[in-house]
């Protein structure tokens, strides 16, 4: 299939909330905290939002859409393979690493229609002979590399994705109001610039930190009485 | 530098220690009480009262198949003001059939420490390892609270060399706001503990888990599968004592499990 010349749109498109991957039926443990009642009005989500993206998607997602976006650049098939395995041994709660999946194999089935380079697929084949798992910060990040984006507009579209995300659903569950809503995404703009840059230079000794009260909500999750989302 | 490496083996289908080497401030002590039973006992004493500016300890441990091994510390682990750093490095091996289990006192690292600990675990496909850590925030009482410069332990563990389990416990209060949303939050103490065990299902190792932790007060936990013979617990809480006890309830009883599965194991061979 063609290829636009125009970056932002493909970028835009990749990560738009509406894709249909299924981002917006996972909560990654914001559903238990809504529910203790730790995270209850705009404060605290913005909290919630922000300790996300700096601590967790930092270290956890978006350090492997960078590796992923250069190795694929590279062309390295065994790298991307390599960082899919590390990636499904960091995620302790069984929510969260079933949540990536979901994500990255639906991407995957997405782009294997769009594009036609040979990593995208070789990589895909992998997955369907359920050689490699298939996360979503991995497959994310090859497909944006293979796109020829620039990766600070990679992985800030990366962060403001999963932000978008987070906000969405705090408006319904906390529940907030849209400007409330929009508001405080507006305001993290500065933020997500700085966490991109900073994970352009992360040091190797934070990598996939662990973050052990969000991943305590995030296995939480598997037990709360009633539940919207799927983590 | 400091090392110790431990190596079982079988003896009339009791585990024995085969083979030891331990250098200053080591000292490995069996400390099985009844003789005839199947799990080999070691307890790491140390005449060192904790880690010291540039200590590298190095330890090895392998646990030859069929045999079951419970490697037990003396007391909570300290790290003293280490400017230069102070290192370990754990290997173990657990081959078929082979039972490790392993929860030392938590560790302690006190102001101006600067801690690092790498923990590899090599299973085979019949392995069991039951593995846990606890840090805890620093001496608490003396107003010490996360006044360390740097604590990280990673443990990774390997299935046939892939890799199947890897955490990063790293504490730098100047890079990561220990209090905020989503790290230690309102607790000073960690506790992580995991189960692969291909012999019984994780909701069983979970079940046991919820049930010893259910009563216990101040505390916040999780657990979860990892994988279809694997599974993780997480707690947070105030206080040490509390979470090595709990730990220790589920390691007991786990270990009395491994026994008592191979004692009826040698009486129907027999």
């Amino acid at each position: 299939m063609s290829k636009t010349n125009n970056l932002l749109l493909e970028l835009l498109h990749i990560s738009d909330p509406t894709l249909p991957i299924g981002g917006y039926s996972h909560s990654n443990g914001l559903e238990t905290y809504i529910q203790q009642n730790i995270v209850k009005d705009v404060d605290t989500t913005a909290e919630f939002v922000r300790n996300m993206l700096n601590y967790n998607y930092k270290y956890n997602d978006g350090i492997f859409v960078r590796d992923a976006y250069y190795a694929a650049q590279k062309n390295e098939l065994s790298s991307l393979l390599d960082l899919d395995n590390e990636c499904h041994a960091l995620r302790a709660p069984m929510e969260v690493r079933d949540g990536s999946l979901k994500l990255g194999v639906r991407l995957l089935k997405i782009y294997v229609r769009l594009q036609d380079h040979e990593l995208l697929h070789s990589y895909y084949q992998q997955v369907k002979e359920k050689e490699t798992p298939g996360h979503f910060p991995v497959a994310f990040g090859m497909i944006t590399a293979l796109m020829g984006a620039e990766i600070v507009d990679v992985l800030s579209a990366f962060y403001y994705n999963a932000a978008v995300n987070m906000v969405t659903n705090s408006v319904k569950m906390v529940p907030l109001g849209q400007m409330d809503g929009q508001e405080i995404l507006y305001k993290l703009h500065d933020f997500i610039d700085k966490v991109a840059h900073e994970t352009l230079t992360i040091d190797e000794e934070l990598r996939g930190l662990c973050n052990p009260a969000f991943d305590i909500r995030c296995m939480q999750h598997e037990h709360l009485y009633s539940r919207l989302y799927m983590s | 530098m400091g090392r110790y490496s431990v190596q079982t083996d079988l003896y009339k289908d009791i585990t024995i220690l085969k083979d030891t080497y331990f250098t200053p401030p080591f000292n490995v002590v069996e400390v099985r009480e009844n003789k005839k039973n199947p799990l080999l006992e070691l307890m790491i004493m140390s005449s060192s009262p904790g880690f010291f500016n540039n200590d590298n300890y190095q330890i090895d441990i392998k646990v030859k198949k069929e045999t079951l091994l419970n490697l037990q510390t003396q007391s909570y682990q300290r790290i003293y003001d280490t400017p230069d750093g102070a290192q370990q490095h754990m290997r173990v091996n657990v081959e078929c059939n082979a039972y490790f289990s392993h929860l030392p006192h938590p560790s302690v690292p006190h102001k101006g420490a600067i801690f690092e600990s790498d923990n590899r675990i090599y299973l085979s496909d019949t392995s069991v390892l039951i593995w846990g850590e606890i840090l805890a925030c620093g001496r608490k009482l003396n107003g010490e609270s996360f006044a360390f410069k740097k604590y990280r332990s990673l443990t990774q563990v390997f299935r046939k060399d892939k890799l199947l389990y890897k955490d990063n416990l790293y504490l730098n209060p100047s890079k990561v706001n220990y209090k905020t949303m989503g790290q230690y939050e309102e607790f000073s103490y960690q506790a992580n503990f995991i189960c692969v065990d291909p012999h019984h299902s994780p909701k069983e190792h979970m079940a046991n888990m919820a049930e010893k932790l259910e009563g216990e007060e101040d505390i916040i936990f999780g657990f979860s599968q990892i994988s279809d013979d694997a599974c993780v617990l997480r707690v947070l809480g105030n206080s040490g004592e509390q979470l090595f006890r709990a730990l220790k309830k589920i390691q007991k009883q786990l270990d009395k499990q491994a026994g008592d599965l191979r004692q009826q194991q040698i009486d129907l061979k027999i």
